[in-house]
């Protein structure tokens, strides 16, 4: 540095100085600069530094000042300093580096700035920076550039511009101090900085920083060494009261009117928040703060118009180029939502009332970022436990929202209980005998109709059972044969086992806690609890499996992230059980909802259709042939019940769903919000919905991806629901519980992402309109699953007490009288039974004996003889007939149940979901001279039918035959019959006398069944083109099943084929265990290779690498 | 390429917006496209004329009449018309029950193309007797005649019970007996709840609550005992339990009005009746009871063309439960002697219309007669209307019709064939006359064409058209008379 250097004085306010005062003058003093002079003012205090100025720098200039703040008492250099081109405002108990002020001179020069700042560092470590400029917010708020504690790696080593210079060390050019009349004399303490610092900017002067000069800052006022003092020496406010008048001071004085008045309303808004969350967390303090602010601005408010004048007289620069320099939105409430998520919310106002003085204050809190994002995607549970910045716990009660694995096992236990609080009265006690709700048969009767050759569905079929009864049998067995806790099981369990299905779902993608969320939404959703009140088993099974589908079936089409780790072995093996798991649990869910092949197909679609910004037609046909292949697999699995249903023909629509009446079809947005029964109607159900779209609004990456995904998924399986409960379709008329659930676990699944990308995505972002996005999902969250936590005090989830097996019980009874068949009409959400189209809104089935069992319930695809059911039906309805019970006699229906709702109506008591049969129906069977009606209860409707045969009867040698071929039978054909063959329903065999003359039976197919009367098969004949009689004499006869084996014989097989799959999956899990536990074994001998295997999961895991910047933590 | 600052994987902001604000808007789009699809609408039942000739190849139908008395020379002796309009026999089974409990069943067949005459009262004997004609097929019509020392009637029989049915006029004045014979055919118990709207308001007196009608069984009940001395009687018959069929009987036995009256109730209201000719007989008159058993108002609108042209409506506000009669004989605007139309509307969900004629009483016996006007609905492509009796066997002696009223409530014209019945085919019938309705006209054919005629009356057109057979002998045009019915085609 030549001689021609600029003068530079430092103008050093000192009080009471402690020690530090001596280094502080003594790096000044060692300074390089060669033109740099010492001014100390001792603004007031009880002692005299001049000797200890002097024996460190003995040319350094002293003078005592009243008790003035630093402000007031750096603005004396203005008169007391001539010839200087800069002042170098020091407090005390800075150090500068021996370059400091030289550097700051040459970057003064060279960016042209009026002021210049240089970059602080802890007094104690130099590696740990303090300030590296300051930037403030269109409010005055000061936003500091750093995290708390960074350490200084020279990432903060560019010269560049900053809103404020802070106070300790700044070099102000001389002629812009006094251009602005120097410091704010008002301002005696905070905030000091903010106002010099924005007068230059108003007035054309840079304010740049310069890391190059570092100096050491010991913060004696700030961190507690030095109480600070007012002008008189009483002590100050608080720092906090201090700060929030000077920022108003500052922010009335530097803007323009224009700008005044657009800000002013913004602050006004944003006090009005900060006092009334501050109210509503009893931090009196901080609310007083604010509102000291105003009324302090208020008092000086001549004084502050002076300022004000003088300010916008020296404006050179317009405000929208100020505001450039500054933070967007509102650094305060940034900071604040920013703390509630990372640290919770007591914490957060802990640290807020410390910051306003009325509690002693604890060390600040930093804000952290989540653990759980590293969690996320480790299997390691030890990885799980490092937080974002390696620390393996967090310290003690600084509690984050669902964080920790404790809040989350609260989390997880409170839901639990709501479940069991909700379902309590349906725990006790049996179910009723509505929709699908039907009794199980006996442990060993379950295992009997699955392999047997015969069910008694309609008039009776030889068609292979639904693989459901080997899947009862099985649950049956490994609960000890209670087939009532089986069916209780198999219906709330679906609740939790959807739930799980969705965390696991998600949690490739997110954090655990974005996973619980997840399945919190899930079950938020009215869809299971509506299947539920609807007895509608398919859709609580299409609930409880379509999230495991989902997972499979990205997993198996190798979508990001479920690919697995790089140089995990993908052994053909493995890849056979990823695929055959997939095609077990679609076997499972065909066995109950046979649309669930209809899921699948609409899954793979969504998830092929790879989502938003990123490619990959390849996983696309990946996936696609995963589903084609499961779906394959599945149809082996199930191979007797398909090709079974395969015979049906046209009819083979109807497995899926029958098609109901389209007089009141769902609207879409009852189908989108997923009201499809009675709960859910409530305006708040949209909420979920609204939370579903914050990850397609915030996300990045992956998460944005699937998010993409899931809406497409769902979407179109709402276009599908829409469809179908239009009449669109046709037959094809898939239940529409079951169509929705791809749809309810995208939207669960789209909130988890949501959370996920507010941990994730919105990390590090400024305050703005995404912010206030997440805080609009977190409302929804909460509030969306309001109606369904509003349902829990009716402990039943709309299931109705009383099921028909009240008003009906004489069904039961009428057995006594010998077999016989219910006809049950209805739409098809009301029968409580499997059955059969006659017509959209009409469906049929039969149940013998009374009233319907398992046995009823999973219908085979064709009803074969039963047609003929519908047959006559159909001429009742169209007034072609007057003799309905004649026709169903043959078929021994003695009673026609047509209802009308789910349950019966009770009035005062329960109410139940209406779906009206066609109209005139009832009106038709009314008008049937042969059909006796019943008086019962409302919603159901049931007729006698004074012409039915038994279903296994004899009469004398005096009657005629009956017609072999089909006929209409006539009055001499219905008469005279007696019940004969005692024995329940559904059995293979039945023995009883029988008297000479003919005996006939109503089992169907009649080939199948021969009558043995004294150890000789007797002459079968048709009777009606589908039933059988005999001629007799007088014996003991046994009327049995004699179908051929190899519907029984393909049960066996398929049961072997079942176990030899589940033996193989087992067998490929405990193998995979097996690796990782020998792994973890070597790895526990061998840290080092742990670490290795991570930082190579870090860098080459497709997952992380997929994931981006948050999969390399 | 990534612009400074953006984040990894992430779309620009304000791409991601749009893309949130277009699935809102798809989302809301679909909803709004949804609400103004308006669901189907619901499947109304399968609603026949409660008289209409069932189809051919049915598997089976049935005519339930009731209304008879069952003794020789009692006040109604019935008579039953069976028309087989199939080219094949026609067997059945009658089931004649009296209201004692009679009940006798008998085989019945009728040749193809041919007419049958039953007497229930030769088959069992009672006071009041109904009969159930249950038979294998379709393709039947069957009528009703009752004939008694105050003149003679005739209706059609139901096909079908019902669980309400309306009688819209009545009286119980002086010496008019209104009996009211509820037939339940099946094998339900009905009780049945009878209300009447009377000058004084609804009555329902509480002998006429729960009434049970045994299954298969038939009750009378005389109306006058518990609502008397009312000169205009509607009758509400509603059914708790069970369904039935309904017949009203009504004797006027006064000096100089003298007449019986046998009408099937109507099942429901309908909104528009024709009455395709009427006429206001010299020293008598003709009145239109109109009744709206629904509680809401009907706007009524009684709209009459005389051969001239239309006059001026008659038009009210109709409350519900009220019954207004319109004396058209005392209308200056409808001429005496002069043969008009009367086509009756409301603007709800309908009212019920009955015709009552009352003839001089220098005139014949039955100077007095009602009918239900016919619902506008009943008109059809073909239909047919049984001669009171054959040729053998007269409902009274003479009975033949003697006009045919044709009334055509379309906007197009019709050509009408009125042909006598001779059987099935396209030869079966004689060809009587052809007319060409224009749009909202009548015509009448009577005199020579009709004279003598004792077989049933086919009425073909190429539109929907209204028909209503007079019957005579008569005091007067319109006292006897019978409503043409649809032939139900396959």
């Amino acid at each position: 540095m030549d001689a021609q250097a600029p003068a530079v004085v430092a103008v050093v306010v000192t009080r009471d100085p402690g020690p530090w005062l001596e280094e502080s003058l003594a790096a000044l003093a060692r300074q390089d600069y060669p033109e740099l002079s010492v001014l100390v003012l001792v603004a007031g205090g009880s002692e005299d530094p001049t000797a200890r100025v002097g024996a460190v720098f003995p040319d350094a200039f002293v003078r005592r000042l009243p008790d003035w703040g630093f402000g007031a008492a750096a603005n004396e250099a203005l008169g007391m300093v001539e010839g200087a081109s800069y002042y170098l405002f020091c407090h005390d108990d800075v150090v500068p580096r021996r370059d400091a002020v030289s550097l700051m001179v040459e970057e003064s020069f060279r960016s042209n700035a009026g002021i210049v700042t240089p970059k602080f560092v802890r007094w104690d470590d130099t590696g740990v920076l303090l300030h590296v400029g300051l930037s403030a917010d269109k409010t005055g708020a000061m936003v500091e550039r750093l995290s708390e504690g960074e350490v200084d790696h020279g990432q903060h080593d560019n010269v560049r511009d900053v809103f404020v210079a802070p106070e300790g060390c700044t070099l102000v050019r001389a002629d812009l101090f006094a251009e602005l009349g120097g410091y704010d004399p008002v301002i005696a303490a905070m905030a000091g900085d903010l106002d010099l610092s924005w007068r230059a900017h108003v007035a054309g002067a840079r304010v740049v920083v310069c890391p190059d000069a570092a100096v050491r800052h010991l913060e004696a006022v700030a961190g507690g060494v030095r109480p600070d003092a007012g002008v008189d020496g009483s002590p100050l406010p608080s720092d906090q009261t201090l700060l929030r008048r000077h920022e108003l001071r500052t922010v009335l004085k530097c803007y323009g009117a224009f700008h005044l008045l657009r800000v002013l309303p913004q602050i006004v808004v944003l006090g009005l928040g900060e006092m009334g969350v501050a109210l509503a967390a009893r931090h009196r303090a901080r609310a007083r703060t604010v509102w000291d602010a105003w009324r302090w601005n208020f008092a000086q408010r001549a004084e502050l118009r002076r300022a004000r004048r003088r300010v916008q007289r020296s404006r050179q620069v317009h405000d929208s180029v100020i505001r450039g320099l500054q933070s967007s939105g509102s650094a305060r409430l940034s900071a604040y939502l920013s703390n509630i998520a990372h640290i919770g919310f007591d914490a957060t106002h802990r640290q807020m009332t410390a910051l306003a003085g009325t509690v002693t204050a604890e060390a600040p809190v930093a804000p952290e970022l989540t653990g759980s994002v590293g969690g996320a995607f480790s299997e390691d549970e030890d990885f799980d436990e490092l937080d974002d910045l390696g620390r393996r716990s967090r310290r003690p009660g600084r509690p984050r929202i669902l964080a920790s694995r404790r809040s989350r096992l609260v989390a997880m236990v409170m839901v639990a209980v709501l479940l069991l609080l909700g379902s309590r009265d349906l725990l006790n006690g049996r179910l009723p005998l509505v929709g699908q709700f039907v009794p199980l048969l006996s442990w060993s009767g379950t295992w009997h109709q699955f392999f047997s050759g015969w069910q008694p569905a309609g008039l009776g079929t030889t068609a292979p059972a639904s693989g459901a009864f080997g899947a009862l049998g099985v649950l049956g067995t490994v609960l000890l044969g209670g087939m009532g806790l089986v069916q209780k099981v198999l219906i709330l369990g679906c609740l939790p086992v959807g739930a799980w299905g969705v965390s696991r779902l998600v949690r490739p993608i997110v954090s655990r806690r974005a996973g619980l969320v997840a399945a919190i939404a899930y079950l938020g959703l009215p869809l299971a609890y509506d299947a539920l009140a609807g007895a509608r088993v398919d859709g609580l099974v299409a609930f409880a499996l379509t999230p495991w589908l989902i997972a499979r079936l990205a997993r198996a089409g190798g979508l990001v992230p479920f690919v697995p780790a790089e140089g995990e072995r993908t052994t053909s093996a493995t890849r056979r059980a990823r695929l055959l798991s997939l095609a077990v649990l679609l076997a499972v869910g065909m066995a109950f909802a046979p649309a669930m092949v209809i899921v699948v197909l609409l899954c793979a679609l969504a998830l092929s259709a790879d989502g938003l910004g990123s490619r990959g037609a390849r996983r696309g046909r990946r996936v696609l042939a995963a589903a084609a292949g499961a779906i394959a697999a599945a149809l082996v699995l199930s191979a007797p019940w398909v090709v079974g249903t395969a015979f049906a023909g046209s009819r083979v629509l109807g497995v899926f769903g029958l098609p109901a009446s389209t007089n009141a079809p769902l609207s879409w947005a009852s189908l989108v919000r997923f009201h499809v029964g009675p709960i859910g109607g409530s305006p708040l159900s949209w909420l979920l919905l609204v939370a579903a779209l914050f990850p397609l609004l915030v996300g990045a990456g992956p998460r944005l991806a699937w998010a993409g995904r899931l809406w497409t998924l769902a979407g179109l399986a709402w276009v599908l629901a829409l469809a179908v409960e239009r009449g669109w379709t046709g037959s094809f008329a898939p239940s529409v519980d079951v169509l929705l659930a791809p749809a309810a676990v995208a939207m669960a699944a789209c909130v988890g992402l949501g959370v996920s990308a507010f941990e994730t995505d919105l990390a590090g972002h400024r305050f703005g309109w995404r912010q206030a996005a997440t805080a609009v999902m977190v409302a929804a969250v909460a509030v969306g699953v309001v109606p369904v936590v509003a349902e829990v005090g009716n402990g039943r989830w709309g299931v109705t007490p009383s099921g028909f097996e009240v008003p009906l019980s004489y069904l039961d009874a009428a057995a006594a009288h010998g077999a016989f068949r219910v006809l049950w009409l209805g739409d098809p959400r009301t029968l409580p039974l499997g059955g059969w189209s006659a017509g959209r809104g009409l469906a049929y089935a039969t149940s013998e004996d009374g009233l319907p069992t398992a046995l009823d319930w999973l219908a085979p695809a064709s009803p074969g003889p039963a047609a003929t059911l519908a047959g006559a039906l159909g001429l009742a309805e169209h007034a072609q007939t007057v003799h309905l019970g004649r026709l169903l006699a043959p078929a021994a229906v003695r009673y026609v149940v047509v209802l009308g709702t789910v349950a019966p109506a009770i009035p005062g008591v329960q109410a139940a979901q209406a779906y009206p049969p066609p109209a005139g129906l009832v009106d038709a069977l009314a008008a049937q001279l042969d059909l006796r009606e019943i008086p019962g209860g409302e919603g159901f409707t049931v007729f006698q039918n004074t012409a039915a045969l038994p279903a296994r009867g004899e009469r004398g040698r005096a009657q005629p035959a009956l017609p072999a071929a089909a006929a209409t039978p006539s009055l001499a054909d219905v008469a005279g019959w007696r019940a004969i063959l005692p024995g329940p329903a559904g059995r293979l065999a039945y023995v009883g006398r029988v008297s000479p003359g003919t005996v006939f039976s109503s089992a169907a197919p009649a080939g199948s069944f021969q009558l043995v009367v004294n150890s000789t098969v007797a002459a079968r004949q048709p009777a009606f083109g589908w039933a059988s009689q005999f001629k007799t004499g007088g014996a003991t006869a046994e009327l049995r099943f004699h179908g051929n084996v190899i519907v029984p014989l393909a049960a066996v097989a398929q049961f072997v084929l079942w176990v030899v799959v589940a033996w193989f999956l087992i067998d490929t899990r405990f193998a995979l265990l097996h690796r990782l536990r020998r792994r973890r074994g070597v790895e526990r001998r061998h840290p080092a290779r742990r670490r290795a295997r991570r930082r190579a999961a870090g860098a080459g895991h497709p997952r992380h690498a997929a994931l981006g910047e948050e999969g390399a933590r | 390429m990534r612009r400074p600052g953006e984040r990894p994987g992430a779309l620009r902001p304000t791409a991601q917006v749009s893309i949130v604000l277009g699935l809102v808007a798809v989302l809301v789009g679909v909803g709004v496209v949804d609400h103004a699809i308006s669901p189907p609408v619901p499947g109304a039942a399968v609603v026949q004329p409660v008289s209409s000739v069932a189809p051919a190849d049915v598997e089976s139908s049935a005519w339930y009449c009731a209304g008879g008395s069952g003794g020789s020379g009692s006040v109604a002796v019935a008579t039953l018309d069976l028309v087989n309009t199939t080219d094949r026999p026609a067997n059945g089974l009658l089931t004649v029950v009296t209201d004692g409990g009679a009940s006798r069943r008998r085989a019945v067949s009728v040749p193809a193309g041919s007419e049958t005459v039953v007497t229930p009262s030769d088959i069992v004997s009672g006071s009041w007797v109904a009969t159930s004609v249950q038979l294998t097929g379709g393709g039947v019509l069957v009528t009703q005649s009752v004939a008694g020392p105050e003149g003679w009637s005739t209706a059609p029989c139901a096909r079908a019970t019902a669980p309400v049915w309306y009688f819209a006029s009545g009286t119980t004045t002086d010496s008019n007996a209104l009996d009211l014979s509820l037939f339940n055919p099946s094998t339900t118990t009905a009780v049945v709840d009878l209300s009447f709207v009377t000058p004084r308001g609804l009555l329902a007196p509480q002998p006429f609550q729960g009434v049970v009608v045994p299954a298969g069984g038939l009750t009378v009940e005389r109306i006058g005992s518990y609502v008397q001395d009312q000169a205009s009687v509607s009758t509400v018959v509603h059914v708790r339990t069970g369904r039935v069929v309904a017949d009203e009987v009504e004797t006027a036995a006064a000096p100089g009005l003298r007449g019986l009256s046998l009408r099937l109730g109507v099942p429901a209201p309908e909104r528009v009746w024709a009455l395709p000719r009427s006429i206001n007989p010299a020293g008598g008159g003709t009145a239109v009871s109109i009744f709206n058993p629904t509680l809401v108002p009907e706007q009524v609108v009684v709209a009459v063309r005389l051969p001239s042209g239309p006059v001026t409506p008659f038009q009210r506000t109709l409350p519900g439960q009220s019954t207004w009669v319109l004396n058209s004989g005392a209308q200056v605007r409808i001429p005496k002697g002069v043969s008009y139309s009367s086509v009756v509307r409301a603007s709800g969900a309908g009212v019920v219309v009955d015709r009552r004629v009352e003839a001089s009483a220098t005139a014949s016996a039955p100077q007095f007669g009602a009918q239900t006007a016919v619902p506008a609905a009943d008109g059809a492509l073909t239909e047919i209307v049984a001669a009171p009796g054959t040729r053998d066997h007269p409902a009274v002696a003479g009975a033949a019709p003697t006009g045919v009223g044709l009334c055509n409530l379309s906007t197009g014209r019709v050509s009408v064939t009125v042909s006598a019945y001779l059987g099935p085919g396209e030869s079966g019938a004689q060809v009587l006359r052809r007319v060409v309705l224009a749009p909202e006209s009548f015509a009448l054919i009577a005199g020579v064409a009709l004279r003598g005629m004792h077989r049933p009356l086919l009425i073909r057109a190429d539109g929907s058209v209204v028909a209503l057979v007079d019957m005579g002998p008569a005091g007067s045009a319109g006292i006897v008379a019978l409503p043409a019915e649809p032939v139900e085609t396959p």
